[in-house]
Formats: C-alpha cells, structure tokens, sequence
C-alpha cells in the first residue's frame, strides 16, 4: 500500500472521494492525482512513523509520561502516552520548545539524551546510533528546517479498495440515517454525480425526524441516559431527577395531591378519562425530564446551533410538558401546548425553604446551566458521593467531551509502594495517583455546587475540599468567585479544546459504523505493528480533517455526518483482492457493515415492507422494540449499557424469524395488489410458472428473473442484471422450491394461515377490515406462493439486509 | 484488540470458508457439550475480602469482630458475619460449614490496580488493561465455539475479543420464539412455514452466498462481522434443543434470588449441551460509605444466592460444573472519614466444583492486608520476603486454563496471561 501526502482542509475527504467516485467502479485511491502530491515528510508524519515508535515512545516516555521519574523530578520534556488523543501535537509542541534551547550549538533535544549535557536518565542513546540520528533529524525538523508546512496533514489513498458508489451510499446512508429508501428523485440527482451531489442528497435527510431520533440514539448509546425513560406507574425515576423543594409543581398533571403517591392513584383506575389524561401527560413530562441532555442535542442539532452549545447552553430545553413542572410555562411559548415534541430553551431558577429550625431561610437562586453537565438526567446517570468528589463525573465528561479516557493516559500497575495509606491526600502527593488527579480533579472542582447526596440539587454555598487540586482546567485555575457557577466556566474551555470536535466525530463514527476508533497500536513487537500504525495513521488524518471541517463549519454536527458518510470509513465496499494479512492489517477499519441495531432494523423493515413488523395491529409494538429489542442486541442503559454488535446464535434465529413472518405476511398480500401498487411483484403474477410439462417456459423464466432483479434491488439495494449470478442463485432456489410445492395437492396447498390474505391489510385480522372472498388468497395451486415466500425469506435474512451494508 | 483482529481473520472468519457440508460434519462431531459448566460470579465493586474469607480481626482493619471472634471450617478461617441478606438469615459460617470442604479460597491475590474497570478485567482475563476476553469467552470459544448460547450472561465482565459470541437472554417465552424460527405458533409444533425440504433449502442458499461474500471479503471490518453472521448461524438451529430444558417464565420470575435468576436460562442450555459457561454479578460492594453496614448487605446477597446456585445447579446437572468468585479489588485496611473503605489492590477469590481440591486456602495478606509473595513451587506464604512473586489473577488464569483443559489452544496463546509461573493447580 502506498500513501501519499496531501494538504488537509475540509475539502480534502470530499476531494479524495471526488476522484475515487470518478469512475465507474470507484475504487478508492486509484486515481493518480493524490499520488503525485510529491514525497515531503511533515514533522508531524515523521514523528508519527519514525521518531514515535523507534524512539521517544520505545524508550523516553518511560521516564518523561506525567508520572514518570524525569516528570517528578521537574524535566522540561514532557511526553504524553499514545493513548491521549492527539498526542502527537501537544508532544511535538512540548518538544518543539525544547528544541529551540541548545548546549554548545545543538539542542537540547539531541544534547540530553547522548549525555553531553545533564540529563536526569543520563546517557540513554548512542552516538551514531540510527536513534540518535532519529533524534538530530526531529530536532531539526522542530528548529524550522522542515520543507514541509506544518499544517500538512497525511490522508492515506487505499489502492484496490472499492467504494460504494453515491447512489449506494445514499441508499446506505438514507436506511441508516433516516430509516427510509431513497426517493427516485434523491436517487437521479446522484446518479452519474459527485460528492456535491451526495452531499446535497445527504441535506433534507439530515433534517428530518428520523435523522434527529437516530441522533438522539447515537448519543444515547454514550450518555445512557434514557434510563429514566418513563416506566409505567412502575417507579416515579424520571420525575425524580427534579429537586422537589425547588421545583414542587413536578407533578402539576396529578389529580389529587401533586405528589407521586397522588399521581400513582391514576394507576389503579387507568381507564376513566382523568386517569387516561394524567397517565398521559405524566409519560410526557417525564420523558421530557429523562431526555433533557438528548433533546438539547437533539435541539441544537435541529436549529443548526454550534455543537458546543451541548456544554455551553446556558438552559434546559423543555416542552409544554416538562415547562409546567419546572413552573416556566410563562416563560416560553409553544406553537401547539399539546405538542410533546416541541422542544424550547428555558432557564430555571426558583425559591427554595433551606436551612433547619431558626436557622432556615429561603434561598433564591437561578440554576447555572451548563448544556448537558446540569440536567438531572446527567448528574443522576453519573453520580457522586462525597467521598468520590465529583471525580466519576469527571472522568466521563473527559470520555464523552475530550475523547479521553483518564485511564489510558496512566495505566500502568500499582505496586505495593504506591499503597501507603498513611501519605496525607495521596492524590495530590503521591506521583502515581497524581498523574491522575492533576487532570481530573480540576475538573471535578467545577461540579462542586452540586448535592453529594440529592445529585440534582443546586447547593450555590456548598463547601468544596481543601485536599484536591484547585478546580480548573488544563493550566487554568478557576477564581474562586466562578466556583457557584463552575460549569458555566469550565464548558466554554471544555468547547475550545481540539479534543472536544474529535470526541464528536468519535461519537457519531460509532454511531454510524458501530466500531471504536482505532487505538494507537501499542506492542511494537507485533508483526503486524507497522500495518496498524499505517491504518491509525489514516483514520487519524481522516478524523482530523473531519474535525476540522466541523470547526469550520460552526460546529453544526451535520457536518460531521455528511464528511463520514462520503469517507471511505462508512462507504468501503470491498478490499483489493488476494490482499494478505498484512495488507489486511493496514485496512482496518475501513467498511461499515456492522450488525444493525434494533431500532436501525425495525426502521428498515418499516421503509422495504411498508409495514412494521409487530406484535400488534397497525404496527403497536414492533418486535424489535419490544420482546426482540435485548436478545437482538439492545441495551437497557441502566444494567445492560453496551450494545451487542456481533450475531450470535440467538441473533441470528431472530432474524431467520423475522425473514419468515415478512416473508408470510407480505407475499400473498402483495398479489391481492394492482401491479402499480406491489412492492414485491410487480413483474409476475401467480400463474407465472417457470416450467410447463417439465419443459421451460423462457417467457416465464425471464419475468421471473425480472422480478427478482427487483427484489434484490428493493430488499438488498443490489442492482444487478438478469444474467448476474446472484439472480441465477435466487432463480435456483425460486425453481427447486417451485417444483416442491407445485407437486402439492389437496390441503397441502393451503398457506399456513398467518400468510393468507384475508384482509385489505397484511397489518389487520379485524373483521370489518376482510377482503371479499373473491380476492383472497388462501391456497397455492400454482406452486408458486411457496416459491416466492421462500425467496422473500432468503432475502430478508440476507447479510446485506441484516447488515448495514 | 489487535490479537482480537488477527484472531477474527484467521481463526472465525476461516470458518467461514468451510464448506456447509463441512458445517454439518463440525457439528456432528461436536455433538452436545458434556464437560464441565463454568459459573464466573463478579462481587461487582470490590469486595471486601476481610468480612468474609481473609479475616483479620483487628483495628484499624476491622471494627466488628475480634480475632478470637474469627471462626474456621477445616482449613479455612473465615469473619463472624451474619447477614439478613433480603429477609433470608444467613451467615458466613452457614456458608463455609456447608461449601467449606468443596471449596479453595485464594487470599492475597494482587490485582494491581485500584481502578475498577482495570481490576474487573485483570480478575476475570488474567491480564492487566482492556483488550483481553473473559475466561469464559475463551473456554466457551475453545470447547464449543459453534453453540448458540455457549457463553450466556447475566452480568459482569463478558468481552470475548471475538472468540466467541455472547449472549444475553432472560425470558423463555421470548426465547421460544427464537428457538423455532421455522414455525408460526411456537407452541404448536406442527406448525410450518415451509416444509422441511424448503427451509433446509433456504439455509442451503443463504449459507452459500454468506460464505461467497465472506470468502471474497478483505476488509477486516466487513469480512470479521459476516464471518461471524455465519458462525453464529452455525449452531443456531440448536436453539430448540434448549427448549426442552428451559424453566417456565414463570420459574424464573420466582427465583429464589438475581443470581440464580441469572443462571437459570444458562442452566438450561448447558442441559441442552448447548451452553458452557455464564457470567453474572452481585453489586454492592463500592462501599466508600458506611462500609460495614454496606458490604455486610452486598456480602449477604452473594453468598445467599451462590448457596442456592450451587444447590440448583447440583440439582439440575450433578456435580459436573465449577464456580469461581472474583471482585475488582479488594478494599482499604482502614476505615475513612464516611465510614467507608476505599479501593485496595490486594483481593481474594474462590472456586468450588468439579476438580477443585476443597478445604484448601492458597496464598496470604499480612497485617496491613498486603498480598504476601509466595514460594512459586509449593505456594507456601513468604512473609517479609518482598522478592518473593504475588499470585496476580494471571497467575490464578494460567491454572484456570489448565483445568479447564484450554491452555495449550491456539486462541489461548493469543490471549496469554501476566504473572509468575508458579506450581499452581486446584486439583
């Protein structure tokens, strides 16, 4: 595999792609314009695959990580582990300063390590040696004597891999993300175009309900915070995520006392017009409570707002039902007060009876929102105590918001020595807890407003500790006068960090390829170590670029999913053929064709049949939200927080079941259509057969076949001819059980009842919904029902069905 | 992570070039799984190990009882507690009385860590830091890596890195669904989409053009995720087997306590020769606050519900399954400021069952609750000698693997675990 270099900017992906779709066939990388972006190695690349792993990652970092010796002992060097994101510019920084003081003429860089000048690790490289000289040449690199601008960015081509052309990726994209087909017309308009043309299909997509619901999961699957989700009458979650002496009209929809217990004696006589009404609007204004970070994003999303304002909103975002919990419904305005979807910022305050005896007082105070960080649905979902101080919350706003796991950046194990409790506040003096905590606990300060008990409630003149690291963040320290208010200080900076726009394009890659970025490969000793550098390195600079596109795009988070969509990383295909493992190695991740999810499938089976498929009549209660939703791979987020991405056994009956009921419910069904309206067939009818006599009939055979390139296109999103292979194997499977059930007599050839058509929809068994007796189809003389179910049933359990081919 | 994608091309997805006739003869020869079912039971949080099978008995380690006070079942000396686990009396002498002669506890187990995910993964991998398989992933992927439900989880660490594939189901009547895809009433089994020859004619082509697409697929991502479609479609046609075994919805709801609940569905399968090994957990034990009341209650439910475990599944399957009992870390030899106890690296862990050596206890804390090394051929506690190696959960994996009979497969040394040799064996 070759890789070239080319300048980043948003357009760089969108241009790569540009050229791979150019020609038919769109195998990525086979144009020759990226190849010729001539040779030059940015400082930044030869850090990455030559200075990194031979040098400063192999042995310096030993010493100069956060907790290492040189690091305790004051070095100027200071290296951050690979598992920090963007490790490599805040490195090169630190030593790029380095580099510009020297010691008889070289730089300290080079003066150290060779032991020529005081070097706390004293000699640690040769003279001579291919590491010194690694060394030199970095050096010199950082001192300004690079050719190369700094700002190049290296995007690897991916010779032989095929990309999915833009009206499949639209396909793709549009199931994905919106849980429909493609319209005909969204189709022509990319047909035959580019990028700009997929990109421009991609825009109404991006605005429409089901791309904010799948949003709204993606982000889930990261906040987990739909937990709270309404219960019926079970428990009253939600509406605890309120404090109720600040907000004691939470429960405004009860009947009787505005309590829980007033509230839950709906539950006992759910059926008269009251009850159905304060169940009604509880499940309203709870949801709304539960899903308070979901709908900001969700919000922030639909107005096209920066992506930042997840942290920096400075409110909730309510609708009419949550508005009248929280007493504001005066201070916004809805289009239509019964519209539980309507969603509009507000900023909480209250009065609130504090203190105890004489001593009590009434406390007046307006809540300091921060986006997500002050929701209660947030501050429950990762709670503290007050021996944890906040720190928990700390290190998942670094995972969620920095794409920073605190764990990584020190993992090493602890020795007995590091065990002394009788070190006084170890995490601010005992290096092995300090590395830590110097980063987290500022962090943690910033929550220090909050209940250690009561986690939503606002305590503007609760205490913080003495024996933590000041709140803050990075080398900033908070003033004392911000700390009532210290996420509203911390969220901007939170906002401004490079790593934040990563953290989103992390985010919504999982979101949309169900894989984890690829982690800076670790073991040098791997064989197959240079490979997964080259494919970090890629997806890296793929990443980086999508970031910054992202940054200059406002922050509007769309953005980030049209710049994925059109990356190889969701559009790849197929890899180069006879590719060995190494090759192989250099491509991972590349492709999304994960297992999709329940939601994703329920969607999809609604977009291709044109019905759910449910439990109950007119779509109530699909499967795979219901019964199927767990053992299908879903999650609870409560007890069960990650999603299953890979078939098992259980999985895989699933959808052999789903493939069955589809196929029974809608192949007969859609033979009691005029053709115009037939999803499925609309090339054959029922006495179509494919032989006669035990003799061929071509004319048959080839409207079968004709059909079947229609179904492989509708189900699958394949188009193919009618001589193309994969019609010959469904034409197979089609004859040889044809000629199965066309020997069938008698009873034999009545459909299982479940697949008859009986009534004007595949949705009803209601009476007055019958079709007249005349135009049901309940018995297969001509064979071919069977055959077509069976074919209908290979298809919906096919890979590229189940998969988010 | 990187072993994981190796393993994926080479080892699952090479599966899936097999042709189907191939399949059938996998399977044939695979037949029912017979040997022993693996129970992995995580005190989720960190237990503390000195209420129950490292006593102490002494300030500032523990507050409630006395050295005196410590009793002892054979060799095992354990903490006087009793607990009121959920309104059901029970108490750690009941526990070690009973189990006591089956069972092999193993103190001063060093996890290294202090953080709770590091030590989850180091306790149930045998290796420090992500990107490593549960034990259970590896048996299940070793001895019966085309079975629908050879490793179930009701909780804790279940990663598999790809070596198998792992499940979670907890409603029969759900299941019956699933278990007979082929029949629109599941109750009724005359029931039939199609006819026998048609549905083995539908599984014939999908296999087919699964196989041809994962065959000719060369990216990882694409080529890991149909492989394993493919695998997983393997064995699943073995679902119904379990139908056979499996308890009501009803005897599931009224389990007599979560972990047996957990275990349940797992049971059944592993009757059905279908399922290996199952992962589950007891939370609790994070006790940062109020430690003894805290952990006294999380203590109560654990060894409550490994009783009835033990009983139910000596009921359903003999004495043909082995139970392990682990924790993210141990806690604190002193108390803080709440009360509490906070995170310790130094923990314990108990086996019983099938080949395990009872009334047996390995390995040492000393008086500051500090893992003692040990002498690596007879294990014997090596106090003050600071040289000496700590059993690690690596070194308790490498014998686990031994026992379990997957030490020396391909798909082990790929995963291999940290620590000391040592002589270890539980048999």
């Amino acid at each position: 595999m070759r890789l070239t270099r080319t300048r980043s900017g948003p357009g760089l992906l969108a241009a790569l792609a540009l050229a791979a779709a150019a020609a038919p066939g769109c195998i990525f990388g086979s144009s020759g314009d990226d190849d010729k972006g001539g040779e030059c190695v940015s400082s930044r690349q030869y850090f990455l695959e030559t200075a990194w792993p031979k040098v400063f990652g192999k042995s310096c970092v030993t010493c100069h990580a956060p907790d290492g010796q040189a690091a305790r002992e004051g070095a100027a060097l200071q290296l951050l582990p690979s598992t920090y994101p963007g490790f490599t510019d805040l490195n090169l920084e630190s030593m790029r300063e380095l580099a510009k003081l020297s010691y008889e003429g070289k730089p300290h860089l080079v003066q150290k390590p060779l032991g020529v000048e005081s070097h706390g690790g004293g000699k640690v490289v040769e003279a001579g040696s291919e590491e010194a000289t690694i060394i030199e040449e970095l050096a010199a690199r950082l001192s300004g004597a690079s050719e190369c601008a700094e700002q190049s960015v290296r995007v690897a081509s991916f010779p032989g891999v095929r990309l999915a052309d833009p009206p499949a990726t639209l396909r793709k994209a549009t199931l994905a993300l919106g849980g429909r087909l493609p319209t005909a017309d969204e189709e022509a308009k990319v047909a035959g175009g580019d990028e700009r043309a997929l990109e421009a299909a991609l825009e109404p997509l991006l605005d429409e309900d089901a791309f904010y619901d799948r949003l709204v999961e993606i982000f889930n699957d990261a906040f987990l915070t739909d937990k709270y989700l309404y219960s019926y009458c079970n428990d009253d979650r939600a509406l605890n995520l309120i404090d109720d002496d600040a907000f004691p009209n939470r429960f405004w929809f009860s009947n009787g006392a505005k309590t829980y217990d007033g509230a839950r004696a709906c539950c006992d006589t759910r059926d008269t017009p009251e009850c159905k009404q304060v169940l009604s609007d509880w499940k309203k204004t709870a949801d709304a409570v539960a899903r308070e970070p979901l709908n900001l994003v969700r919000y922030v999303a639909q107005n096209n707002l920066p992506f930042s304002q997840v942290l920096t909103g400075d409110y909730v975002v309510v609708n009419p039902y949550s508005a009248r919990a929280y007493g504001v419904e005066g201070q916004v305005t809805f289009r239509d007060p019964a519209d539980a979807d309507e969603l509009q910022p507000a900023r909480l305050g209250f009065v609130r009876r504090d203190g105890q005896g004489d001593d009590a007082y009434d406390l007046e105070a307006a809540v300091p929102h921060a986006g997500v960080l002050t929701t209660g649905a947030f501050l429950n979902r990762f709670p503290t105590t007050v021996t944890n101080r906040n720190r928990h919350r700390a290190r998942v706003v670094m995972s969620l918001f920095l794409a920073t796991d605190i764990l990584k950046v020190a993992e090493r194990p602890v020795t007995q020595d590091d065990q002394d409790v009788d070190v006084i506040a170890p995490t601010m003096n005992k290096d092995t807890c300090v590395v830590c905590h110097q980063v987290l606990d500022p962090i943690a300060g910033a929550f220090q407003r909050w209940n250690y008990n009561d986690q939503d409630r606002f305590e503007p003149e609760q205490k913080w500790f003495s024996d933590m690291f000041q709140p803050g963040y990075g080398k900033q320290t908070m003033e004392a006068e911000y700390y009532a208010r210290g996420l509203q200080w911390l969220a901007p900076r939170l906002a401004a960090d490079p790593r934040f726009a990563l953290a989103a394009v992390y985010t919504v890659y999982q979101g949309l390829t169900g894989q984890a970025p690829l982690r800076y490969p670790t073991d040098a000793a791997d064989p197959l170590y240079a490979q997964r550098v080259e494919a970090w390195a890629a997806q890296d600079a793929t990443f980086r670029a999508v970031a910054d596109a992202f940054v200059a795009d406002d922050l509007n988070i769309k953005t980030v999913f049209k710049r994925l969509v059109a990356s190889p990383y969701f559009r790849a295909a197929a890899g180069p053929e006879g590719a060995d493992e190494r090759a192989r190695a250099a491509l991972a991740g590349l492709g999304a064709g994960q297992l999709l999810t329940p939601e994703q499938l329920d969607r999809k089976i609604g977009a291709v049949v044109g019905y759910k498929w449910s439990k109950g009549a007119d779509g109530r209660d699909p499967w795979l939200r219901t019964d199927f939703y767990m053992p299908y791979g879903g999650h609870d987020s409560d007890q069960v927080t990650a999603r299953t991405t890979n078939p098992n056994g259980v999985i895989a009956n699933v959808g052999l079941r789903m493939a069955n009921e589809v196929a029974c419910r809608h192949t007969a069904f859609d033979f009691t259509r005029p053709k115009p309206e037939r999803k499925f067939f609309p090339e054959v009818e029922r006495d179509v057969v494919p032989e006669a006599a035990g003799n061929p009939v071509p004319g048959n055979i080839e409207l079968i076949k004709k059909n079947l390139v229609h179904l492989h296109q509708r189900v699958l999103g394949e188009r193919l001819a009618a001589d193309d292979p994969e019609i010959e194997r469904s034409y197979q499977l089609f004859l040889e059980t044809w000629r199965e059930a066309s020997a069938y007599e008698g009873d034999a050839q009545n459909l299982p009842f479940s697949c008859r058509a009986r009534w004007t929809s595949p949705d009803t068994t209601a009476q007055e919904d019958e079709l007249p007796e005349g135009e049901r189809i309940e018995k297969d003389e001509d064979g071919t029902l069977h055959a077509w179910m069976a074919v209908m049933s290979y298809l919906f359990s096919d890979y590229k069905f189940l998969l988010n081919y | 992570m990187q072993r994981r994608r190796f393993l994926q091309l080479a080892g699952l997805a090479g599966l899936s070039f097999v042709a189907p006739a191939g399949l059938r003869r996998l399977r044939a020869q695979e037949g029912r799984y017979t040997g022993p079912m693996w129970f992995f039971v995580h005190a989720s949080g960190g237990w503390d190990p000195t209420m129950l099978c490292d006593p102490k008995g002494f300030e500032p380690i523990n507050r409630t009882y006395t050295r005196e006070q410590i009793g002892r079942a054979g060799q095992i000396a354990y903490a006087p507690v009793a607990y009121d686990a959920d309104g059901v009396a029970f108490s750690n002498q009941a526990f070690f009385d009973k189990h006591g002669p089956r069972l092999c506890v193993i103190n001063g187990v060093e996890t290294m860590t202090n953080n709770h995910d590091t030590g989850t993964v180091h306790t149930w991998s045998g290796r420090l830091g992500d990107g490593n398989p549960a034990l259970g992933a590896l048996i299940a992927g070793v001895v019966a890596p085309n079975k629908p439900l050879a490793f179930v989880s009701g909780g804790g660490f279940d990663k598999t890195e790809g070596l198998s594939t792992v499940t979670r189901v907890d409603n029969v009547d759900v299941l019956s669904r699933i278990a007979y895809p082929n029949r629109p009433d599941p109750a009724n089994a005359e029931s039939r989409f199609y006819s026998d020859d048609t549905a083995a004619r539908i599984a014939k082509f999908q296999r087919e053009r699964l196989d041809a697409a994962a065959k000719g697929q060369t990216l990882p991502a694409l080529g890991d995720v149909t492989g394993q479609l493919l695998l997983s479609r393997s064995g699943s046609n073995e679902l119904d087997l379990l139908m056979q075994f499996a308890p009501s919805q009803e005897e599931i709801r009224n389990a007599p306590n979560n972990l047996v609940r957990q275990a349940m569905i797992a049971i059944a399968g592993y009757q059905a020769g279908i399922s290996v090994c199952v992962s589950a957990s007891v939370g609790g034990f994070d006790t940062h606050g109020n430690h003894d009341d805290n952990q006294r209650t999380a203590l109560g439910r654990l060894l409550v519900g490994l009783d009835t475990l033990i009983d139910y599944a000596g009921q359903k399957i003999g004495d043909n399954f082995v139970v392990v009992v682990g924790s993210d870390f141990g806690r604190t030899p002193v108390y803080n400021a709440q009360n509490g106890k906070d995170h310790w690296s130094a923990t314990s862990m108990m086996l019983l069952g099938k080949g395990i050596r009872g009334d047996r206890v390995i390995g040492a804390t000393d008086d500051k609750q500090l893992a003692v090394g040990v002498d690596p051929d007879t294990l014997a506690p090596r106090p003050g000698d600071r040289r000496a190696p700590k059993i690690t959960p690596g070194v308790i994996h490498r014998a686990l693997r031994q026992h379990a009979g997957v030490a020396d497969s391909e798909k082990a040394r790929y995963f291999p675990v940290s620590g000391d040799e040592m002589a270890l064996s539980f048999g």
